[in-house]
């Protein structure tokens, strides 16, 4: 799966659990369609059901990694950082942080390092 | 043979002066101008110092017991994917990157865009995966400077070293000139890797 990392990233803040992990936020879709959300922390992958960090959290199988709400794989085709346009009319939408990339990090100085890291956080659950 | 030869002759032939001082230029160029290359073109030419040692050019070397290689010369593969550190830490499948050695590999270099910290490591992978143990062991044996914590099957290990073992990058890092780390959190199932990085 190549899926280019959203612009802005949209999180719920930092992880409470490790500190330094943003707890992004996801979309699952199941064969029907329709789209679920939840909040994954990119570092510990901490999970919430609900926009909020002060809510209670789960953590996935470390080895068989499931969606907390439809058991698919976690990482599975169906599932992606969520995009700014899936989140309307839900509950993350108005809830979630959309953290739009400082224009200085455009500065000319930095755009070969973004060039460098573009996949990060890309779901490629290939085996390396 | 060259005693036969030396014998024949009475006495070696010289190396011409002029040959000796184009060889050492010629050496002293590329130790100039290997680093360089290697960055500016993403060669992988070795350094002198690295042929002179005659080590293996691929991050692997091998496991007198097995003979099997070691990944980043540290690591022993135990089944498919699933490798397990000196230490007692295993790296397996797992993480939006496809395995957590490809999500330790992410702080290995800054991430600037990204909000908030990004803890970015000094050294290379072999380096981190040894700063790793070494703090998997003496957070085990929670000695000073060392913090555990437990959440629901994780455990997060806080550990201070007495140098830096790397930096604060992303944007908060950014902001704040880079300023460095000197604290690894280690973040594990059992003894099964979930993510690391300076803090
Ligand atoms: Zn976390
Ligand atoms: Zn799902």
């Amino acid at each position: 799966m190549n899926e280019m990392p959203p612009s802005p990233w949209i999180h719920i803040g930092e992880c409470p659990v490790c500190v330094n992990g943003l707890c992004r936020v996801r979309t699952c879709t199941v064969e029907a369609g329709s789209a679920h959300f939840y909040a994954m922390c990119d570092e510990c992958e901490a999970l919430w059901l609900t926009p909020n960090t002060d809510t209670p959290f789960s953590f996935p199988d470390s080895c068989d990694p499931k969606c907390p709400i439809c058991q698919q794989d976690l990482y599975g085709q169906q599932a992606h950082w969520s995009l700014a346009d899936e989140l309307r009319g839900s509950e993350w939408m108005s809830n979630a942080i959309f953290d739009v990339p400082n224009l200085d990090s455009l500065a000319p100085d930095s755009l070969a390092t973004l060039d460098d890291d573009t996949n990060y956080g890309q779901d490629d659950s290939s085996p390396q | 043979m060259i005693g036969k030869r030396t014998l024949a002759t009475g006495s070696p032939r010289p190396f011409p002066t002029k040959w000796t001082v184009g060889l050492i230029a010629l050496l002293i160029g590329y130790a100039l101008l290997q680093p360089q290359l290697n960055k500016r073109f993403g060669w992988q030419l070795p350094s002198l110092s690295s042929l002179q040692q005659h080590e293996p050019a691929i991050p692997h070397s091998s496991n007198a017991a097995t003979d099997e290689p070691l990944r980043y010369g540290l690591l022993r593969e135990t089944a498919s994917d699933d490798f397990i550190s000196p230490g007692g830490l295993r790296y397996t499948r797992g993480s939006a990157e496809g395995h957590r050695l490809k999500h330790l590999e992410r702080h290995l270099q800054d991430d600037p865009d990204r909000p908030g910290k990004h803890g970015v490591f000094n050294g290379d992978m072999p380096q981190v995966l040894r700063w790793l143990d070494e703090a998997y062991t003496l957070a085990k044996r929670g000695g000073n400077g060392t913090k555990k914590n437990e959440e629901d099957g994780r455990t997060v290990y806080e550990v201070g070293f007495p140098e830096p073992v790397g930096y604060i990058g992303g944007r908060e890092g950014r902001r704040d000139n880079h300023p460095d780390a000197r604290h690894i959190r280690l973040v594990v199932d059992g003894n099964k890797v979930i993510t690391a990085f300076p803090f």
